[in-house]
């Protein structure tokens, strides 16, 4: 199984994004789950991802000083044993590295895991807020990516997304950045089609 | 071996002493809250995105450095309703089943995330219980609220 891996700060649109690109994925039979990590005690986004009609699992270690590892290493073997998903697709907390959750999963490979993707997803109305109070978090959620999604253009004005994106280059330079306004179907269209392996969407 | 997460945040129990001002504290704060049953219908929309419109602003004005995200989900029925906020510019936007106005016939169940940097759980539940104080009681909706230790939307249906 491919796995993608959503990471980015609280509110900067992995739920949003996932809903688009799994149901996408979903519509052409096959079989996705999502499994998401909410930091806290109340979790509302495997409802949100269950209310699209997709398969998901919560990691319910609520606090955030609790390590997500083991618990999303066992939630992995599960699927692989009971519902063989072409595509797992994990959103990470909001307060999360994608450093952090790669290593869990290299410490324990999963032995049908066959690719892991990492995207980060980048508020752009807040960039450059975030960065000032959050430097380490912001930065290196950005330097571990594989991909970079800078969200919420519709929202932000031209000179925010342009700082956020040119932040972007210099913190993780030659990384792709797509720049996406999560209500516009063309754009999530395009980016579906170069996340989603081939095998999954065929 | 590391999740990635202790440089960042401190653990959510046992901080309440912390002061507001400390910038990097993040004590995510959760409640569940029990609508009990009424004649009236609710509209979603307008309760929810004045609640978390309201609880937001109350976290800035009491010291809160950074919103992170608020979000909440109101289940009457078969019927939900969501909410999410992650700045004061933008406010709240809401989606849901059918036209928002949800019958309270049977009371409703509201989950509500708070996630501010800056200002200890227990602060941030005097400003959730403010809100919905304000909010239900001109409606004459009675209502109750806890701190669940873990409550994910989808547990015990
Ligand atoms: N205008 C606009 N709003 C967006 C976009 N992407 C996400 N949002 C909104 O941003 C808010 C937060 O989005 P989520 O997808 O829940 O963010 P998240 O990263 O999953 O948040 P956490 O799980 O709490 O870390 C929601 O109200 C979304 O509707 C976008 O491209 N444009
Ligand atoms: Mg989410």
């Amino acid at each position: 199984m491919d796995v993608l891996l959503f990471a980015g700060f609280l509110g900067s649109g992995k739920t949003t994004l996932i809903l688009s690109l799994a149901r996408r994925a979903a519509a052409s039979g096959s079989r996705i789950c999502v499994i998401v990590n909410e930091i806290g005690e109340v979790g509302i986004d495997g409802e949100a991802l269950r209310m699209g009609d997709l398969e998901v699992r919560e990691l319910t270690a609520g606090c955030i000083c609790c390590q997500i590892g083991p618990d999303l290493v066992r939630t992995l073997r599960n699927l692989e044993e009971r519902y063989q998903p072409g595509l797992v697709i994990i959103e990470a907390s909001g307060v999360a590295t994608p450093g952090g959750v790669l290593e869990a999963l290299h410490h324990y490979p999963v032995k049908s895991v066959t690719g892991i993707q990492t995207v980060t997803v980048v508020d752009s109305t807040r960039f450059v807020a975030l960065r000032e109070v959050l430097t380490p978090l912001i930065e290196a959620q950005i330097r571990g990516a594989d991909l970079i999604v800078v969200t919420k253009v519709d929202e932000a004005t031209g000179a925010e997304v342009e700082a956020a994106k040119k932040a972007v280059e210099l913190l993780a330079p030659g990384i792709p950045v797509f720049a996406v306004d999560a209500t516009d179907d063309a754009t999530l269209a395009v980016l579906a089609a170069g996340l989603i392996p081939e095998e999954v969407r065929a | 071996m590391s999740d990635g997460l202790h440089d960042f945040t401190l653990p959510s129990r046992g901080r309440g002493e912390t002061p507001a001002s400390t910038p990097r504290l993040l004590e995510p704060y959760g409640a569940r809250v029990v609508l009990q049953p009424a004649q009236q219908e609710l509209d979603a929309e307008m309760f929810l995105k004045a609640l978390l419109e309201d609880v937001a602003s109350a976290c800035l004005v009491g010291g809160a450095s950074v919103i992170g995200h608020l979000k909440c989900l109101v289940q009457a029925g078969d019927r939900r309703w969501f909410c999410n906020l992650t700045s004061t510019r933008s406010g709240a936007a809401c989606r849901g089943e059918g036209d928002g106005r949800l019958s309270l016939q049977d009371g409703a169940r509201l989950d509500l995330a708070v996630l501010v940097y800056g200002l200890p759980a227990s602060t941030i539940d005097g400003l959730v219980g403010d809100a919905l104080r304000s909010l239900l009681e001109p409606l004459g909706i009675s209502w109750s609220k806890n701190m669940p230790s873990v409550v994910h939307a989808s547990a015990g249906r």
